[in-house]
């Protein structure tokens, strides 16, 4: 019984199990999440099809015919997780967003709404270190934390049927990226030329559980030069 | 090689894509997925291998070489030059015959598959068709009209086939409610919820689709669950939204979600749920993680021997 005694273990139904710490969004749990994961990688090497990490659980699933839900969970409650804490190699990406109205449509409302100058949007936007907790919702797109709290704005109450690869907005308390076009409800504020999901990569999304983020300011023209589309 | 002429809701899957929901990319795959491996193993295929998912019929595909086939899984009346065609038995189309799809008689998915598979390369380990991504199939997408889809085997072997098996019928003979593993919200529902989630016939509604099934009903409980941080969920996973509908989780679920799970339907009533078309009833009954994997087990180690004793027949 190595497993710390704050996670519990319950039934997704028959072919999935979710270890569960509790509930917070802090880079804490989230590396302990992400640890769990790697251990898991590393001692159970069969019937484990997908592991998916979020803010405070990592849900495990497996091949029923291989496991019952009792027999993985035992395997699992003998994980040290802890041994594992510096699975994550310490990666900062350096995202180059153009926070440029023509890009960013929503800067100039977004500024108002938080009451700072359009250049201190930028400076507070790009001055922090996000971390991403997980990937979900879609192909490459990260759950990052570390928003600056004078930058919160709800999300439009229509979202736009769509927004283009690469957006950068904010959504509540929340700052991410768009990876594909889509429809979104975010307040773009900027773009990058960079693509964050190419399923010929390996692995295919740029950003990865565990890395820092920065946004580096770029103009219009070395957006342009980058390859990015308008 | 089989041309699309009707594409109706048709697209390729195989059983789907795993190992990448963590980089976001949801599973796919065949909803029915007992239905999708009958259809294979009758023709000696590994299960596998890619087949056409045809959702409700109106849908027509031109044979340009003869081979074998199986379809499987839900009656959408199909033909074949305006003759029946069997469900669930190998069956020789020769070129240039046109295989139809009618009405949807029982069921809502039908499988077809074609010996030695359709040649569709896979993407990140898996030929299925994730629309909203844009991956694998063909160009990531539902079938046109035009498509081609070639076959990886020329060989027809001659064989006579005099028999059928029932394999992915029974998934709506009967009216067998869908297991469900209650999950953690379940017992922040009051017993009366509880009890009026497992006594109710649910209708599927219109807006359902591959990612999930939204019930018409609302479930009526004194406090809702509260919602929680997102997390991963399964195929099967209920969830229940603030406004009280549920919605059944299917193949072409995102990784995460963040609505409160009230229970997940078991593996041995996937398929039954697959087959739910809109507007028909299903009802819920609770079993636990132990039964419900010894259930799909016992199934499973049928469907197995069959698959073995199919893999020697054709090899013989």
């Amino acid at each position: 019984m190595a497993l710390p005694a704050d996670i519990r273990i319950d039934a997704l139904g028959d072919s999935a199990l979710v270890l569960r710490l509790p509930a917070a969004i802090d880079e804490a749990t989230n590396e302990r999440v992400h640890a769990l994961a790697a251990w898991i990688a590393a001692n159970i090497r069969h019937g484990i099809l997908d592991l998916v990490p979020a803010y405070h659980t990592l849900t495990v699933h497996y091949h029923p015919w291989r496991y019952g839900f009792e027999e993985l969970a035992e395997r699992i409650r003998a994980a040290e997780p802890e041994t594992v804490q510096a699975a994550f190699r310490a990666r900062t990406v350096s995202i180059p967003v153009c926070y440029d109205p023509r890009l960013g449509p929503d800067l100039p409302a977004l500024a108002a709404h938080c009451r700072l100058s359009e250049d201190e949007v930028v400076r507070r936007h790009s001055g922090a270190d996000y971390r991403v907790f997980f990937l979900g919702f879609k192909p490459g797109f990260a759950y990052l934390g570390g928003l600056h709290a004078s930058l919160y704005m709800p999300r439009h109450d229509t979202p736009r049927l769509r927004v283009p690869a690469g957006a950068v907005g904010i959504g509540g308390a929340q700052t991410g990226i768009y990876p594909d076009s889509s429809p979104g409800g975010w307040q773009l504020i900027g773009r990058t030329p960079l693509r964050l999901f190419d399923p010929e990569q390996t692995p295919p999304s740029l950003l990865q559980a565990g890395d820092h983020v920065r946004f580096e300011p770029i103009d219009f023209d070395a957006y342009r030069e980058l390859g990015g589309q308008c | 090689m089989l041309t699309v002429e009707k594409p109706g809701f048709s697209a390729i899957q195989d059983l789907g894509r795993n190992g990448y929901q963590n980089q976001g990319i949801g599973e796919s795959g065949a909803m029915d997925d007992l239905a999708a491996r009958t259809a294979n193993v009758l023709l000696g295929n590994p299960d596998n291998t890619a087949v056409i998912e045809i959702t409700l019929g109106a849908a027509a595909f031109r044979i340009v070489k003869t081979q074998w086939f199986a379809l499987t899984g839900a009656d959408l009346s199909a033909t074949v030059d305006d003759r029946p065609v069997p469900l669930c038995a190998p069956i020789l189309l020769e070129s240039g015959s046109l295989l139809r799809f009618g009405n949807a008689k029982r069921g809502c998915r039908a499988y077809l598959a074609v010996r030695g598979g359709f040649a569709v390369d896979p993407v990140l380990g898996s030929a299925s068709t994730d629309a909203s991504a844009g991956l694998g199939g063909v160009d990531g997408r539902w079938l046109r009209r035009g498509d081609t889809l070639a076959f990886r085997s020329e060989a027809v072997p001659a064989r006579r086939i005099r028999w059928h098996t029932c394999w992915a019928n029974p998934a709506f003979e009967d009216d067998e409610p869908l297991w469900l593993i209650p999950g953690p919200a379940w017992p922040e529902l009051d017993t009366d919820a509880q009890r009026e989630c497992l006594a109710r016939t649910w209708t599927v509604g219109k807006d359902s689709d591959r990612m999930g099934l939204r019930l018409v009903q609302s479930l009526a409980t004194a406090r809702a669950p509260a919602p929680v941080l997102s997390t991963g969920v399964a195929f099967g996973s209920v969830q229940l939204p603030p406004d009280g509908r549920p919605i059944i989780l299917a193949a072409d679920r995102q990784t995460t979600g963040g609505y409160p799970i009230i229970g997940t339907v078991a593996t041995v009533s996937h398929p039954r749920l697959a087959q739910c078309r809109p507007g028909d009833g299903l009802r819920f009954a609770v079993i636990d993680v132990a039964q419900a994997q010894t259930l799909w087990r016992a199934r499973e180690r049928r469907f197995r021997d069959w698959q073995e004793h199919m893999m020697r027949w054709w090899r013989d």
